[in-house]
This record gives C-alpha cells, sequence and structure tokens, in this order.
C-alpha cells in the first residue's frame, strides 16, 4: 500500500487557468508537451495556477484532450490516428483557435496538425471564402486583383467552393 | 472580466491570424492553392511571393524520385525522399531517408526500363509485367499496350514526353531488332485519360541514326532530346542533338551553335541537357581557361527559338560545393515545379546530394540536401526527378493536365523577353551557401 501511494504522490499535477477563469487540473508529465508551459515549470512557477490568458475555456478543453491522447502509454498508434482524424473534423474557427492556442503554448505537432486541416479545409476554396474565414479585407484594388489572377491563370482554372466550412 | 477577455480575443479575431500561424497555413498548401491565396490580401501575397517562404514551402512539398537499376542485382527500385534544408535533417543514422515506391523483380540480366518522370508519371517495362504507366503520387499504374515491334529480348526502349501543343502525353518506343538486319522501328503512343482507343503508330519519318541515341532521353518543350556523340575512325568527334518533335511526330536535328562545337573540341567535360527558361539549354562546365575560379563556370546554350536556330549564350558561377570533387558528375534533373533548373552532383559528398536550384529571373541558386541511396552509383544508373509530395491526383486527373512548369513556362515566355545574363558575375555573389 505504502508503495503504491508513494507512485502516486510523484506525480505532480498543475492547475491551468483558461481566459475565461475556468481552471484545470491536468499532470505535469502531460502539461509539458507544451513548452511554454514546461519553461515554466523549470522556472518554478508550477506551484501557483498557470494563467493562459490567450485560451479561452473551450480551446483549452480541446487542447487538453489532445495533449491527453498524445501523451497517454496506452493508446497505441491507430487509436491515435483515429482521435487525429476526429479533432481535425471540427469546425474551422475551432481549429484556428486552437492553431492560435498551439502556437502560444508552443505545442509543435498539435499547431502542424491544425495547420495542416486549415490547408486541407482552405485548399479548393475561392478567395473571396479564404478572406472571409481568415477576417480579411482586401486591400487590393480589382485591377491589382485581375492582375495578379493573370500571372497565373491555371491556378484560378476550375471550380471552387465558396462555403465558409 | 470574462466579458473583458471576450473583447480581446474578438479583437484578436478582427486582426487576423499572427503572420507566423499564416505562414504555418500557407505552407500546407499545394502550389495551385498557394497561388490563389496571393490575391486575398497584400501580406498574404508578399509572404508568398517571398523566395525564403518558398524555399521553406519546397522543402515540405517537394521529393525527389530516384530511380535505380543496380547492375548485377534482380531487382529495380524506385526511391522517394524528401528534400531538406541541412545535412542534418536528412537523418543520418538509423532509417533510411527514403521510402521505397516501386520495387519490381527483373528478369535475368534483363532490368526494368524507366523512363524520365514527368509531372509525377513514368512509364516501365518489365520482362514480365509489360509495359505500364504509374502515378507515383498514388502508386496507380496502368498497363499500356506493347508497341507491335516489341522485341522481347529487352532491346525495345521507350521515352516519355509532354506536347505541349495538342497537351498530351506521349510514349515513343524504339525497338532495335538486331537479330536480323540492323534495324530501328519507331513507334508512338498517345496516353490520354481514355486509354480505349489509343493504339502505337509506326513512325515514317526518321532522318536521325536511331541506332546512336542515348537509352536516356530528356523532354524539352515537347521535343524529346538527346545528345549525341560520335567518334568515326580517323575523324574528329562530332557531336550534335537529336531530336523528336511529338507534335509533328518526327525526328529530326537541333544544329549545335558554332561557339559551343568549338567549345567542345578542347574539353573533356560532360555535356547536359536541360530545360532553361523553358527552353532546351546545353551546359558544359567550362574548362577552357586556366583561371582557377573559372573552373567553377557553368557554360550554357539556350535555344531561343528552334525554327531559326538562334542560341543565347550565358555563363554562370556554380557553388564551390557542386564541383569540390567529382566534377564530372554533376547533372541537372529537371525543373522545380516554379520552373527553377535543378542541379546536382550525386558524388560530391559521402554522405549526402547537394541540389541547387537556380532561379534564373534573379540570378541566385538555393541549396538543398537530400540522402543518399546505397544504389546510387553514377547519374548513368539512376535518374532523379523532383515531385510534390502530397499530391493525390488520381492517374486520370494527371494525364488530363499539363505539367506545373509547363504552365508556368508559357505564361513566362509572353512575358519576358531574352534576359541575358551578366557572365561576369562575381563568383562570390551567385553562390548562397
Amino acid at each position: 500500500m505504502a508503495e503504491a501511494s508513494s507512485s502516486i504522490t510523484e506525480k505532480f499535477f498543475l492547475t491551468l487557468k483558461s481566459s475565461d477563469g475556468d481552471e484545470f487540473v491536468l499532470e505535469e508529465s502531460i502539461a509539458i508537451q507544451s513548452i511554454t508551459i514546461k519553461n515554466m515549470v523549470e522556472d518554478g512557477c508550477s506551484s501557483s495556477v498557470i494563467p493562459l490568458s490567450k485560451v479561452d475555456t473551450e480551446t483549452l478543453i480541446k487542447v487538453i484532450e489532445y495533449m491527453k491522447m498524445h501523451s497517454s502509454t496506452s493508446s497505441n498508434e491507430e487509436e491515435i490516428e483515429n482521435f487525429d482524424k476526429k479533432f481535425v473534423s471540427n469546425s474551422i474557427n475551432t481549429i484556428l483557435n486552437i492553431l492560435e492556442a498551439a502556437n502560444f503554448l508552443d505545442i509543435n505537432n498539435l499547431l502542424e496538425l491544425c495547420a495542416e486541416a486549415v490547408a486541407n479545409r482552405i485548399k479548393n476554396k475561392t478567395p473571396e471564402a479564404v478572406r472571409k474565414i481568415f477576417n480579411i479585407t482586401s486591400d487590393f484594388t480589382p485591377e491589382e486583383e485581375a492582375e495578379i489572377r493573370n500571372e497565373t491563370p491555371w491556378a484560378f482554372e476550375g471550380n471552387l467552393d465558396h462555403s465558409l466550412d | 472580466m470574462a466579458k473583458k477577455m471576450a473583447c480581446i480575443a474578438a479583437q484578436l479575431l478582427l486582426e487576423g491570424l499572427p503572420e507566423a500561424m499564416v505562414l504555418e497555413v500557407l505552407l500546407w498548401l499545394p502550389l495551385k492553392p498557394l497561388y490563389q491565396c496571393k490575391c486575398v490580401s497584400k501580406a498574404w501575397c508578399s509572404t508568398i511571393s517571398d523566395p525564403e517562404f518558398m524555399k521553406l514551402h519546397h522543402v515540405r512539398n517537394l521529393g525527389i524520385v530516384i530511380s535505380t537499376v543496380s547492375l548485377g542485382s534482380l531487382w529495380s527500385r524506385l526511391l522517394q525522399a524528401r528534400l531538406c534544408l541541412e545535412e542534418k535533417s536528412i537523418g543520418w543514422e538509423g532509417e533510411s531517408p527514403f521510402i521505397e515506391r516501386i520495387d519490381y523483380e527483373c528478369g535475368e540480366d534483363k532490368p526494368i526500363k524507366f523512363t524520365q518522370v514527368i509531372n509525377g508519371l513514368l512509364c516501365f517495362c518489365t520482362p514480365s509485367l509489360g509495359l505500364s504507366i504509374c502515378n507515383l503520387y498514388t502508386g496507380e499504374t496502368i498497363e499500356l499496350p506493347l508497341p507491335q515491334f516489341y522485341c522481347n529480348n529487352g532491346s525495345t526502349r521507350f521515352h516519355f514526353g509532354f506536347d505541349p501543343i495538342s497537351g498530351s502525353y506521349k510514349l515513343l518506343s524504339l525497338s532495335y531488332c538486331n537479330n536480323r538486319l540492323p534495324l530501328v522501328i519507331a513507334e508512338i503512343l498517345t496516353i490520354g485519360a481514355d486509354m480505349t482507343n489509343s493504339s502505337w503508330n509506326r513512325v515514317r519519318s526518321i532522318q536521325v541514326n536511331l541506332e546512336l541515341l542515348p537509352p536516356q532521353s530528356v523532354c524539352i518543350d515537347g521535343i524529346l532530346c538527346w545528345y549525341v556523340y560520335t567518334r568515326f575512325l580517323g575523324k574528329e568527334m562530332e557531336v550534335s542533338i537529336s531530336a523528336f518533335y511529338l507534335n509533328e511526330i518526327k525526328f529530326g536535328n537541333i544544329f549545335l551553335p558554332a561557339d559551343f562545337a568549338a567549345t567542345r573540341l578542347i574539353t573533356v567535360e560532360p555535356v547536359r541537357l536541360m530545360q532553361f527558361n523553358g527552353c532546351l539549354a546545353v551546359g558544359c562546365l567550362d574548362s577552357a581557361t586556366t583561371k582557377p575560379w573559372k573552373l567553377r563556370e557553368l557554360k550554357l546554350w539556350e535555344l531561343k527559338d528552334v525554327q531559326c536556330s538562334r542560341w543565347i549564350n550565358h555563363s554562370m558561377t556554380l557553388p564551390e560545393e557542386l564541383v569540390r570533387c567529382n566534377r564530372e558528375s554533376w547533372c541537372s534533373f529537371g525543373n522545380l515545379p516554379t520552373g527553377e533548373i535543378l542541379l546536382a552532383n550525386p558524388k560530391a559528398n559521402n554522405s549526402y546530394i547537394p541540389i541547387y536550384s537556380y532561379d534564373q529571373s534573379v540570378g541566385k541558386f538555393q541549396r538543398f540536401v537530400i540522402g543518399k541511396s546505397p544504389g546510387m552509383v553514377s547519374p548513368e544508373c539512376f535518374q532523379i526527378s523532383c515531385l510534390e509530395v502530397y499530391n493525390n491526383d488520381s492517374l486520370e486527373a494527371l494525364l488530363c493536365k499539363p505539367p506545373t512548369d509547363v504552365i508556368h513556362r508559357f505564361k513566362r515566355r509572353l512575358l519576358t523577353h531574352v534576359i541575358v545574363m551578366d557572365s561576369s558575375m562575381d563568383p562570390a555573389m551567385s553562390s548562397d551557401d
């Protein structure tokens, strides 16, 4: 019994606080997949709550789900693959939020997964749809835009998707 | 508090994603949607047009296919490697940097014959499986009919090309029927998405000596080209380019420029055919001079006009790495999808192959490396070609569209006049390593 309890006490836990003020308790070994958190732990900030002012609750839940799946020793490659597939089927806005969080938390695998997912979603979309998804207003005059289209007409051939998701 | 945070979040979203993340996303886009994204905004356009960005994009999206026919073994292999920026990212020990794409057993002493790779397509012929066209992206293969005069003893050679005028892929077969009379029969097959109606047609008009053609051809601008050199007893060596015009379905000769012939008399350097500025070009290292730094000079003759046989002379200083050792094994192997020529020296280093792309519009080299496979012996035994890694187009889709660099080149030809490069380029300025 004593041995079992000592192995439990060896596990360190961290508390992550989202921008909405919600707190999540997570094993340190899982959380340090984030280089940002790892650095904080190494600098000795782990005793208190770690505030993640740039990550909202909804996004943080997703990120923690991802970190748990990718650190647990029990999940096999196939399980992880299926999880990732399902993970990227979230709405594009959710993925953009996760991408931002992954960048801030410095979780390279998650960043790549989300960036690839976003690229897959936008690769058949019209420039107009891409602008809407990324909240960008075009700063081109119609003439300038026509010129870019003229430079590589082959890139604009074929049917493109106008939808936003 | 929560309200304030939500406000800041909304603000952040309005400003769009930070540039670093936009970059991450753009790096994952294939070439076509990437070019579409140029007209999203000025910021995106300038990101995508940045050569440093394109270099990263090439590394993420391009691979090199190497076909080797290991002499003395019964296997032919097709290997794919990723372009890397630094030697240390190749993966020195343990895992091979190569993915095996095709690995076929050959008949005894009859190795598989691979053609040049164009747009991720290549044709290969095996004694047991016959003739097939393969989509290197998906591994899909379609069997092609054998030419009428196909020689079962392995003496039929195939040359694969794209004809931009008709917009179709074509395969030329040369059957060397030496057992009776020394006779070579040429046949041509158009490979379209619909293969049901295609059949081989005999090529009647032959003005070149087919027996002299080297086994490998290069298809440039709708012309299959062979660099031929002949030495008759008691005569000086003669050099020429034999050509097969895919659109007109006829053979011909391309006359080399007079000053090229003169240079060749005093140099023993190997000559390479390549696509430069979208045109056929002949290149050889300059060894005619005694100035040591001149040894890195690549002389290039670009065929600006096939009809008038108008050649333009360029010279560029190669990065030292390409010619440091085994300078005779430098090679050119096609172009990036964006048109830049690719130069490599498979023997320059024992543990990796340096590859340089050359952007003729700015006169700059970019360096990549790929890992080395044990099967690579000499450029004669293998060929390398460049392709997009994340393409998953079907074979039919590939057959319906021209190679990307062809589309680029058509545009470029309309836009640019003749750009003659500065031949007095400072060697220190040109290498980008």
